[in-house]
């Protein structure tokens, strides 16, 4: 199970987010300051951090110093919405994400799977089939020839690498674009966006043999 | 009159006086009596001039600083004429000036006031339709037997709905930061082509939903804050977005020359209409064929952004149909 310290002092936010996130399949343990934070650490382990920038005890950023400068665990900031100034210094300290409030908690899940594929062991290129995904360039190839995969089609693609080995229902599927898509993905939308992304990657759309449909529930992508 | 010899200037100036005019007469006397007498009465009437002329002086500076002393009780309606010259003349009129500014000042705090006011009326006045429908949804929401499919259509609808309330929130604010001159616009140096994708990225997907299609032709670089532009432009862009239909073009081209830097952001859309097109950078104006899910800030916002940075933006109708934005940041000061 995956741990998550979640360093938050509102009490609401704590609350509904553990919820949310143990409901996700994650272990949360909560502090509301800097010192808890760092003491916590010392005694457990954590495999990702999600620190609040505007804290009231210590501060969201000398406290992902002292994270970054002891221990090499992902960090990803919940920051005040639009702030450039906190983005930029936040990722000058080493933070792996941010993402700023008001989220959707969907949205967060993925950035959360995203920072742990990215400093877990597959790292940044992912292999499905013929088909390496540069997720740090943002590309996708077969055989060594560019895709040219649009841009809604490279997101659903990076869902699915997100949530290997995991069934997608397609209410999953458009939570989780809607993000980039705002109102504008309706399930149409989704059917006709993964026939074109099977079109260009697998070697016979009519039988895929990577984004393979689970017949009454969803989709799925094989580790 | 007395009063003044409480003064150690005055004092000082007459015990100098009386001590020297007594030695001239002292002197005067030895030689002649009579140049003695008219010592002593020249001297007398000199120190009354010299008293007589600093008492003047004195009441018209007592007079000054008792008219400052109302003024800084509030009473406004001091005012200092320049009547009088030399030197205390040319202090009155100081004086006079730093009033001037005080009251200017006191009319912009009150200014300031006021525009706060009408800010957090705006800003609460725009969400309460959203929040409106936010309550009938949770209402609709509430109700104990509907299906999984209407279920995930309202709260589909409710995170759309908090989104927008989202983007208002942050719009006005930046348009307050802007208003109230606390921002500062970085200087930093980019080229025109990585701006624009930059300031396009987060529409790419809409835009292919859309069915649109986005054509950039950009050359030159781009001194100014990229954070802030791109939030320009993009707010352009989708306006643009919003306003053309399925199947159209969306075109972006920037040059750069030794006068200004232009980018000119087209589409081949319905265009704007005659009465709109005076009020399309108003604040809350939303045009006729604009989206009931608009606010009319997008645009708002980047004018504000555009101009703080020596930028001007225009917009024409095109032939046949569409719009054209014109934006130029002028190198020099113009």
């Amino acid at each position: 199970m995956t741990k998550i310290l979640l360093v938050e002092d509102d009490k609401a936010i704590v609350a509904n987010l553990t919820e949310f996130l143990n409901s996700e399949g994650y272990t949360v343990r909560s502090v509301s300051g800097q010192t808890a934070a760092m003491n916590l650490l010392i005694k457990e382990k954590a495999d990702l951090i999600l620190l609040d920038v505007s804290l009231a005890e210590g501060n969201g950023f000398a406290t992902c110093k002292a994270i970054k400068a002891e221990y090499d665990i992902p960090v990803i900031f919940l920051t005040a919405s639009d702030d450039e100034f906190s983005t930029v210094t936040g990722f000058d300290l080493g933070a792996d994400d941010y993402i700023s409030k008001p989220f959707r908690p969907r949205e967060l899940v993925s950035r959360i799977k995203n920072v742990l594929r990215l400093t877990g062991n597959t790292g940044k290129a992912v292999r499905l089939g013929d088909v390496i995904v540069d997720t740090e360039k943002g590309t996708a190839t077969k055989n060594n020839k560019d895709l040219f995969l649009s841009a809604l089609e490279y997101r659903l693609l990076l869902v699915f690498i997100n949530n290997r080995g995991m069934v997608l229902t397609r209410h999953q599927l458009l939570d989780a674009i809607w993000d980039v898509a705002g109102e504008y993905v309706n399930d149409n939308t989704l059917t006709v966006y993964i026939k074109r992304l099977r079109e260009k990657i697998e070697d016979d759309p009519a039988n895929p043999q990577i984004i393979l449909t689970v017949r009454g529930i969803g989709y799925k992508v094989e580790i | 009159m007395i009063k003044l010899l409480k003064n150690k200037e005055v004092r000082k100036a007459l015990i100098w006086q009386i001590f020297f005019s007594m030695i001239a007469c002292a002197i005067c006397f030895f030689i002649d009596i009579r140049a003695g007498q008219i010592t002593l009465v020249l001297s007398l009437i000199l120190i009354l001039i010299y008293y007589i002329s600093t008492y003047r002086r004195y009441r018209k500076i007592a007079a000054l600083a008792g008219n400052i002393n109302k003024l800084l009780h509030g009473d406004n309606s001091i005012f200092f004429e320049n009547y009088s010259e030399g030197e205390l003349g040319i202090l009155h009129s100081e004086i006079y000036k730093m009033t001037v500014r005080l009251r200017e000042q006191q009319q912009k705090l009150l200014n300031d006031k006021v525009y706060l006011a009408n800010s957090i009326a705006d800003i609460s006045h725009q969400i309460r339709t959203p929040l409106t429908s936010i309550n009938l949804l949770v209402q609709l929401l509430s109700e104990l037997d509907i299906s999984n499919e209407r279920r995930y259509q309202l709260v589909h609808e409710l995170y759309g709905l908090l989104s927008r309330i989202d983007w208002l929130i942050s719009t006005l604010l930046k348009i307050s930061k802007l208003d109230t001159g606390t921002v500062q616009f970085k200087e930093e140096n980019i080229s025109l082509e990585t701006l624009i994708n930059k300031s396009c990225s987060t529409l790419l997907v809409p835009i292919e939903l859309h069915g649109q299609e986005l054509v950039i032709n950009a050359a030159g670089d781009f001194v100014g804050d990229i954070a802030w532009t791109c939030e320009a432009i993009g707010n352009i862009v989708k306006n643009c977005m919003e306003h053309t239909p399925e199947g159209g073009k969306i075109e972006i081209e920037a040059v750069e020359n030794a006068l200004y830097t232009e980018i000119v952001i087209k589409d081949n859309g319905t265009g704007i209409s005659k009465e709109d097109m005076p009020h399309i950078f108003e604040r809350f104006y939303k045009g006729k064929n604009s989206s009931e899910t608009s606010f009319g800030i997008g645009l708002a916002l980047s004018r504000m952004i555009i101009t703080s940075q020596n930028g001007t933006v225009k917009v024409e109708n095109r032939t046949p149909s569409g719009t054209m934005f014109i934006i130029r940041f002028y190198k020099g000061t113009v």
